[in-house]
């Protein structure tokens, strides 16, 4: 179910965006909420509800707190939520902290429905993968695992383990080549950077010569042969998801 | 007497030809009164040495020569290497007609068993030799017109002029030794034949190589043309902007005369709707998108009025995008001809959104364009446009790639799963 917060201080909006939200989830078949606020200040007092939501809608001309101001408050409370700006005019300029914002929707009547649809189509789209679970046969059982967890695969010797990021006390190896895994990840942003490991570009911090760096530190030694290919796939994923 | 006066003829003939070749060779195209008057002497002096030297072929042949070398130079003035090239060309051309006349004439009277050439035939020979030069002449002519040439420099020529001389040098050379009648004479003369054809194919490598090179030279100079072209539509853009701004201020200074007008009137209510009434005319008329970067703003908005018009919407994601180290010519043509191939290409689509991004993220530029497209792409590395308008398309995804690397960025395509995705990264320091 995808949980979704509102905060507009124009009633006359809120209406608009929930009957839209409605439509959109109504067509694709799929469970939603949504919870409606009039003030920045107002969204900031449900803790509860910065914690659990998945896409965050904020109006960026409110009176009292503005838009871009409640965002940067949400994200020292949640980094990960998607947040969205509403506006009739994309002004970028102003913002010196860099919020992550997914999507900029304007806020003009003939442009609201368009730009709100591909807004819940990329939230929805990025949802399905971080989300997106996987159950094998491991070597202690049959387990699910979050895919976004996998922070990179490593063969040793007829096995491959599953690193993962943060680290679990158990270690996962399954009887399966890396290529096969490889394979099955590859439609989740995953790439191997050797004949021995595959990693998950979203765990990736940088690629330079021959080494890549990831999130929780670990360096992994990148071949010759798949440099370009690594370096490739990286700007290209940094890029889609910039 | 006569004989004298047929050899001033051929002379003539001689001098008329070869001053229309080198006209046809070096480009020449007006003629002085001056050009006229040397090439009259160049006829007299090579008329005198002709007659007088005609018991002394190798010195006749050698003094003929340099006269034309002379006059040409002094009349053409172009560089000494050019004028010894079209010299030697127009020898090598001569030598190999007359002597492949005089193989032609020799194997006749063969078959028809006459033993030698009468007088008369030698004049008629000699006069079919410069006919068959002023043809040559005459199809060099029109190869030039049709630029066939053009891309040729002085490496190419002299690689060129190879050819014909090895030519004359070659039948020279048949002939001298069928003459011979030695089977080891004709033996040498085949293997010299094939040394020379093996080198004259080399030879054409580099040519052609040559060739090429001036090509890319000539593609490279269109994409820069491309390039100031999108700069100008720019700058066109934004002066008409001045211009909008101007009556706008106009406009401002009517309304605040409406206004005062109203209110020394004491008509407040219509004071209030008339100002409202202003008001949400003027918001409708300011800029979309704000980067804070004038330039950036000027294109993106102007795409996203354009993109509007076609049913497709942008989602643009930005930062703010002042004090980029970036030229300005060089961010148009990456964003112009980005979102320029994006609208094209997702037009023919059912869902028209291009998703993009121009922002920082640590010490990055990052450009990032995602449509989704239907059909073939072109190739990725020629980008050779499937428009009618060859000339003036096509050149889009050189231009950013270019534009790209000599900012010392790194620009990739992905099109995998019917969506275009293109991802540049260029260094902010």
């Amino acid at each position: 179910m995808v949980k979704i917060a509102l905060c507009d201080d124009e009633a006359k909006f809120l209406e608009i965006e929930k009957e839209l939200i409605a439509e959109y989830f109504e067509d694709k078949g799929m469970s939603f909420s949504v919870e409606s606020y009039s003030s920045g200040e107002e969204l900031l007092k449900d803790e509860a509800m910065l914690k659990i939501a998945d896409l965050i809608i904020l109006d960026v001309e409110m009176k009292g707190i503005d838009g871009i101001s409640a965002a940067k408050k949400i994200r020292e409370q949640n980094d990960k939520v998607n947040i969205a700006f509403l506006s009739a005019h994309m002004n970028y300029s102003t913002d010196g902290y860099h919020v992550r914002a997914v999507r900029f929707i304007l806020k003009t009547m003939d442009d609201i429905k368009d730009y709100l649809f591909e807004c819940l189509d990329c939230v929805v789209n990025n949802l399905n993968l971080i989300d997106k679970e996987i159950t094998l046969d491991f070597t202690i059982g049959k387990r699910s695992l979050r895919i976004n967890d996998i922070a990179y695969l490593k063969t040793v010797g007829n096995y491959t383990t599953f690193v993962l990021s943060p680290d679990t006390k158990e270690s996962y190896m399954i009887r399966y080549t890396l290529k096969k895994l490889t394979d099955m990840l590859k439609p989740f942003d995953f790439l191997a950077v050797s004949s021995n490991e595959t990693v998950n570009l979203r765990h990736v911090e940088s690629v330079s010569r021959y080494l890549v760096v990831l999130d929780n530190g670990e360096e992994i030694p990148v071949s010759q042969k798949k440099y370009n290919d690594v370096f490739r796939a990286y700007t290209l994923f940094r890029g889609k998801t910039a | 007497m006569t004989a004298h006066i047929i050899t001033i003829i051929l002379v003539l003939t001689d001098i008329l030809v070869y001053y229309t070749f080198l006209k046809t060779v070096l480009k020449r195209k007006s003629e002085k009164p001056l050009d006229y008057f040397l090439f009259v002497v160049l006829f007299i002096l090579t008329s005198i040495s002709t007659l007088f030297l005609n018991d002394y072929l190798p010195v006749k042949l050698l003094v003929n020569f340099i006269l034309k070398f002379v006059i040409s130079f002094i009349v053409f003035k172009v560089s000494f290497k050019k004028i010894l090239l079209s010299n030697l060309a127009y020898t090598g051309v001569l030598y190999s007609i007359e002597f492949t006349l005089l193989l032609i004439v020799e194997q006749l009277c063969n078959v028809t068993g006459l033993s030698e050439i009468p007088v008369s035939d030698a004049v008629i020979s000699e006069l079919i030799c410069q006919f068959t030069v002023l043809i040559v002449v005459f199809v060099l002519n029109i190869a030039y017109r049709k630029g066939v040439f053009s891309n040729l420099d002085i490496k190419g020529w002299f690689i060129f002029a190879f050819f014909p001389l090895f030519t004359a040098i070659a039948v020279i050379d048949l002939v001298v030794s069928s003459e011979a009648q030695s089977v080891k004479a004709v033996y040498s003369s085949l293997s010299f034949l094939a040394a020379g054809m093996f080198i004259l194919n080399i030879l054409l490598f580099i040519l052609l190589d040559n060739v090429v090179k001036r090509e890319n030279e000539i593609r490279e100079k269109e994409l820069l043309f491309e390039q100031a072209e999108h700069l100008n539509q720019m700058y066109r853009s934004l002066s008409d902007e001045r211009e909008r701004q101007k009556a706008r201020s106009h406009d401002y200074i009517n309304n605040l005369n409406v206004m005062l007008m109203l209110a020394r009137e004491g008509k407040v209510d219509e004071e209030i709707r008339y100002i409202e009434e202003q008001l949400g005319k003027e918001m409708q008329s300011v800029d979309v998108i704000d980067t804070g970067n004038t330039l950036i703003n000027a294109v993106l908005n102007i795409k996203y009025l354009e993109a509007k018009e076609k049913g497709i919407i942008i989602p643009f994601i930005a930062d703010n995008l002042t004090g980029l180290k970036i030229s300005d010519s060089d961010l148009v043509t990456i964003l112009t001809n980005i979102l320029d191939n994006a609208i094209e290409a997702v037009q023919k689509c059912e869902e028209k959104r291009i998703v993009f991004k121009i922002i920082k993220d640590s010490d990055l530029l990052i450009i990032d364009s995602a449509n989704p497209y239907v059909g073939q792409l072109p190739d990725e590395d020629s980008f050779v446009t499937t428009k009618n308008d060859k000339k003036n398309h096509g050149f889009g995804l050189a231009n950013i790639k270019n534009t790209v690397k000599a900012n010392n960025g790194n620009c990739f395509i992905d099109t995998e799963g019917g969506i275009f995705h293109i991802s540049i990264a260029i260094p902010l320091a």
